[in-house]
């Protein structure tokens, strides 16, 4: 059944957790709310793991784990909300994750190489080491993706 | 891919909207097949066919 939407049933738009016109908070909250969840514990991980670098490895490997665990539980959202859209729809979103998954590996790549270099200096390095790093550029080239897809289907 | 979805559609008086939802498509994704920015798959295009009684073909033709 390639369609989950049926008759005179409103699909999922994507434009519907942008911020515009067609913004949704009630869609938004459905398909994102547990990517802000995750955002939050990665930055009260980070806070905590560097206070109490004295806590054995245990505690401090499942705090760092736990927001990884837990953009588990967005992947599902997100994966049923996809399924909520039409197919062009789909096919926009699908090759605006793509762009997202592979300009996000560019840049951390990238980060990576020039770190080796030694030209970033201890403070910025460290800023750049969490997990919210690239999440937000995840989210950042989604949206970047899509709005510039988008535009070849208006 | 060119298509007679326009002229069937404004010939039934409906507008894009009530396409779309006849379809469960967004109404953008039927301007989109409309301006042949987008072709539809083969069940849409199925659909479309079913809702107007007429075959594929005669809705749907392939681009030069």
């Amino acid at each position: 059944m390639l369609y989950t939407a049926g008759m005179n049933e409103k699909p999922n738009l994507p434009e519907e957790i942008m911020f515009g016109p067609a913004y949704s908070l009630r869609a938004n909250l459905k398909a994102n709310t547990w990517t802000f969840v995750a955002m939050l514990l990665s930055l009260a991980g980070d806070e905590l793991l560097a206070r109490h670098s004295d806590w054995d490895a245990l505690p401090r490997v499942l705090i760092a784990m736990v927001p990884l665990l837990v953009s588990l539980f967005w992947v599902r959202s997100f994966v049923r909300w996809v399924r909520g859209m039409d197919e062009m729809h789909r096919r926009l979103t699908f090759e605006a994750c793509l762009f997202a998954t592979v300009a996000t590996l560019f840049i951390v790549t990238a980060w990576h190489l020039l770190d080796q270099t030694g030209i970033f200096s201890a403070k910025v390095n460290s800023h750049f080491h969490t997990a919210s790093f690239p999440i937000s550029l995840v989210l950042g080239f989604y949206f970047l993706g899509y709005v510039r897809i988008n535009r070849r289907y208006k | 891919m060119k298509s007679k979805l326009r002229e069937l559609r404004e010939a039934k008086e409906w507008s894009q909207s009530d396409l779309a939802d006849k379809l469960g498509v967004s109404r953008q994704t039927v301007n989109a097949i409309e301006t042949e920015k987008y072709d539809p798959s083969l069940p849409l295009a199925f659909k479309v066919a079913r809702l107007f009684k007429m075959s594929i073909e005669e809705i749907f033709q392939a681009g030069d």
